[in-house]
């Protein structure tokens, strides 16, 4: 098949392809009207490390792994308990939620790089999922506000237990300063020494600070290229951050430890000139600068047991809302767009099914070639459908004259006459496959246009067991053909005038119990031949050729026969069929008619044979 | 100029239907500057049953009344025959207008059966040459200049209607009706006029259009057959 092909397939079958199509975009509206629409709201939180890292002043050592186990904890049954309680959320039997259908529920999604993630829920009704949302929201930081004041009390324990250790060791380097200032009444000490002893305790308490910065940075550096490692594989932009905040801690810690060094080669200077001091002032200056040293140490750890405290007292969550749910203006189920689409993809592949299986399954010919390829006889003539057909006495070649099924009849006559060019044509049979391809219409209009041509024309209807012939031209059929065969009544006496000039007809007769016999025999032959002197043409209406042997008796007894083959009705079976079974008869027709090709260019085309018409069947033509 | 393709007779055929229309028809032509009109009515059994007789007695009546109306106009009988199989035994006959041994014919619009070639055929047998009318307006005929050409060197002679240019036929013929006229291949050029209603204005802008495509000398194909 060419693509043309398939173009008309579809033309033809458009209002089937079409159907299935609108079918199916309806079923798809009728789905959409009826389901019941989802609503999803979102909130977004903010994740800012664990509270003891910030107040312990060192850096988390793995900030994702933290957002990881806060995302996971949302998604647990204490919470979502709470939230059930919290709103009160029943049933219609009154019982409160399953809290582990509603965690199951939760969707939390981390957002790529930062430390904000989504929390969201998808429910019918669009005012409980917000609430639902946003209580979650709420119940999360109020859950982690609980924990973090946990984590702040167990670190107050902790700083007052390293308090108790360090007052124990500057009460006893006091003791130690005291007792010797007792032992010795009066120390002379210089001013030398004094400015040595402040030196020396300045300095060690300056190092003690840098030490803890540099732990610090060490340990941010150590988790910052632990990340780095951990994400190098999926290469996310912030690595480059990290590798020059990374590269920033190196040049701070090379500083750092540059003053350091510097700090501790101070410090053993000052111990050394201490050292050369006489023993008493030396003793000294190591009792004030050890008991001034406990003191900073001291002094440390009670700003920051302040600091924890405060942070206690003010409660500080370490997960913020940054984005309360609002109500959602649209449902995200279904989704009109994907469930349109989804319609045209699936109306597009039904239609398309449809017509390539109806037209697997059609046996109506699809093109007047077809008849042609088929058969391989001679085409003579197509004539158009005829919308206005439906009187019986109506003969369209003598009410539109000038009509194109006029026009087309005669091109069948003048077809006829120069298709037979051995022999004239006196006698023709005008027969079909099947019942109802028009065989009693066209031989009427045949027949009249022959008689136009001055010709004597007989009508002879041999269809002997449903004869029509007689109606067409508003006949009684009383006595006809089977009453002079059987020979009741002259033959002179049964042909009847038309009413039109030189168009006579002869009926049928009473219906025999034997129509085969009748026309096989002699006297059906004689008498033929006896008409064919008297008439310029005989044309006999015979049944359908598949349904009965009379028409091939026929074919035998005349000059010629013709096939009308009504395109809408005739299937390739049959036509098959009825070419095969010619070709073995060995008695050729003249060729075939086609019969009631409709006006609308698409239903049938051929490759070598496009009908066409300008104007419609009863307008006047301009010639 | 001179009109060989003309339905200016009346009650007779499809053209003029009374004999008003047919002196409106005739001051159209002398307004158009026509000297000479072919009387061609359609000749078709049954349906416009004309012989030569009839249109030489049609032709007279109306010529007698376009000199009394003082319209200076030459009627000359003549036909346009519907090709069947019924035209040779006629020709034959000598019961149609033949002029200068040609004979203006024309066959179904819808299509060019194989038919027509045994009565064209049949035709030139009696040493009569067709002129087949308006050949631009057939559809099988118009995509296959070709087949024209094959025509034209078997013996017949190609006429155009004017009006094709303007697309009163439809594209189709107006695309042909240019190739044709511009291939120089029509033998004549008529108007096949068949009422008043083609008034001056549509067939001046025909003839204008014409000259536009090639020149003065389309006039010279509106000529004696």
């Amino acid at each position: 098949m060419e693509i043309l092909d398939y173009y008309y397939m579809f033309l033809r079958r458009k209002w089937v392809f079409g159907l299935a199509f609108v079918s199916c975009i309806l079923i798809m509206l009728i789905w959409l009207v009826n389901a019941t629409p989802i609503f999803k709201a979102e909130a977004k939180l903010l994740f800012h490390g664990s509270a003891i890292a910030s107040i312990m002043n060192i850096s988390s050592t793995d900030a994702t792994a933290d957002i990881s186990t806060q995302m996971e904890l949302i998604k647990t049954r204490p919470i979502a308990k709470a939230v059930v309680h919290k709103l009160k959320l029943v049933d219609e039997a009154g019982n409160f939620w399953d809290e582990g259908g509603l965690a199951g529920g939760v969707i939390v999604e981390a957002v790529r790089g930062t430390s904000i993630f989504m929390l969201a829920y998808r429910h019918k009704n669009r005012k409980l999922v917000t609430d639902i949302v946003n209580a979650f929201a709420q119940v999360v930081v109020e859950q982690n506000r609980e924990v973090n004041r946990e984590e702040y009390q167990l670190a107050i324990r902790f700083i007052e237990t390293q308090i108790e250790k360090r007052r124990d060791g500057f009460e006893r380097s006091q003791q130690k300063l005291l007792d010797f200032l007792k032992r010795e009444d009066s120390v002379a000490v210089s001013k030398e020494t004094e400015i040595l002893v402040a030196r020396l305790v300045s300095f060690t308490t300056t190092e003690v600070d840098l030490a803890s910065e540099i732990e610090v940075a060490n340990a941010k550096m150590v988790a910052l290229n632990k990340k780095i490692i951990q994400m190098s594989n999926i290469n996310a932009p912030f690595i480059s951050q990290w590798k020059n905040e990374v590269n920033q801690l190196n040049i701070g810690l090379t500083g750092l430890n540059a003053r350091k060094t510097f700090l501790q080669n101070e410090i053993l200077e000052i111990k050394n000139e201490i050292s050369k001091l006489p023993p008493k002032e030396l003793l000294y200056a190591q009792l004030v600068s050890e008991s001034n040293f406990e003191n900073k140490l001291l002094n440390n750890l009670l700003i920051k047991l302040e600091e924890t405290k405060i942070f206690e007292a003010a409660k500080i969550a370490s997960i913020r809302i940054v984005e309360p749910a609002i109500m959602p203006k649209s449902p995200v189920f279904p989704n009109k767009k994907k469930v349109l689409l989804l319609g045209i993809t699936m109306g597009l592949m039904a239609g398309g099914a449809l017509v390539l299986l109806l037209e697997y399954f059609d046996q109506g010919l699809r093109s007047l070639d077809e008849v042609k390829e088929i058969t391989n006889w001679a085409r003579l003539g197509v004539i158009p459908k005829d919308k206005d057909d439906q009187d019986f006495e109506y003969l369209i070649t003598k009410a539109h004259p000038k009509s194109p099924i006029s026009e087309s009849y005669r091109g069948l006559r003048t077809n006829i006459h120069y298709t037979a060019v051995d022999k004239e044509i006196k006698s023709l049979v005008v027969t079909s496959s099947a019942p109802g391809e028009g065989k009693t219409t066209v031989m009427t209009n045949l027949a009249f246009t022959q008689s136009i041509l001055g010709k004597k024309v007989l009508l002879m209807d041999v269809d002997l067991r449903k004869p029509k012939t007689h109606k067409k031209f508003g006949l009684k059929n009383t006595v006809g053909l089977t009453s002079v065969l059987v020979g009741s009544i002259d033959l002179e006496k049964v042909i009847q005038e038309t009413g039109i000039p030189n168009l006579f007809v002869l009926t049928a007769g009473p219906i025999p119990p034997n129509p085969a016999e009748l026309i096989e025999s002699k006297k059906f032959s004689e008498m033929l031949e006896q008409l064919k002197k008297e008439f310029d043409l005989v044309l006999l209406d015979s049944p359908p050729f598949q349904a009965v042997t009379d028409a091939a008796i026929l074919f035998k007894k005349v000059d010629g026969y013709i096939f009308v083959v009504d395109i809408e009705k005739t299937t390739r079976d049959l036509l098959k069929q009825t070419s095969d079974h010619i070709k073995q008869m060995n008695l050729p027709p003249l060729g075939y008619v086609i019969n009631n090709l409709a006006l609308d260019k698409n239903k049938y085309y051929g490759k070598t044979y496009y009908y066409h018409y300008d104007y419609n069947s009863k307008s006047k033509p301009k010639r | 100029m001179i009109d060989i393709h003309s339905h200016i007779l009346y009650g007779i055929d499809d053209g003029a239907e009374a004999i008003g229309d047919s002196v409106k028809m005739a001051v159209i032509y002398e307004v158009l500057g026509f000297k000479k009109v072919y009387c061609s009515p359609h000749v078709m059994n049954f349906y416009y049953e004309n012989d030569l007789n009839k249109v030489v007695q049609r032709c007279a009546e109306l010529q007698e009344v376009l000199n009394k109306e003082k319209i200076e106009l030459e009627l000359i009988p003549f036909a346009e025959v519907y090709l069947d199989e019924s035209v040779p035994a006629k020709v034959a006959q000598k019961k149609l207008p033949v002029i200068n041994g040609k004979l203006l014919v024309e066959g179904p619009l819808n299509e060019w059966p194989p038919y027509l070639e045994e009565i064209l055929f049949a035709i030139k047998i009696y040493n009569v040459c067709p002129i087949i009318a308006h050949i631009e307006r057939n559809r099988d005929l118009q995509k296959n200049l070709a087949k024209i050409r094959q025509l034209k060197e078997g013996g017949c002679l190609i006429q155009g209607n004017i009006l094709s240019i303007t697309g009163y036929y439809g594209a189709s013929a107006k695309r042909c009706f240019e190739e044709l006229l511009k291939a120089d291949l029509y033998d004549f050029l008529a108007t096949d006029m068949h009422n008043a209603e083609n008034n001056v204005a549509m067939y001046r802008e025909a003839m204008d259009k014409a000259k536009k495509l090639v020149g003065e000398q389309v006039k010279a194909l509106f000529k004696e057959v």
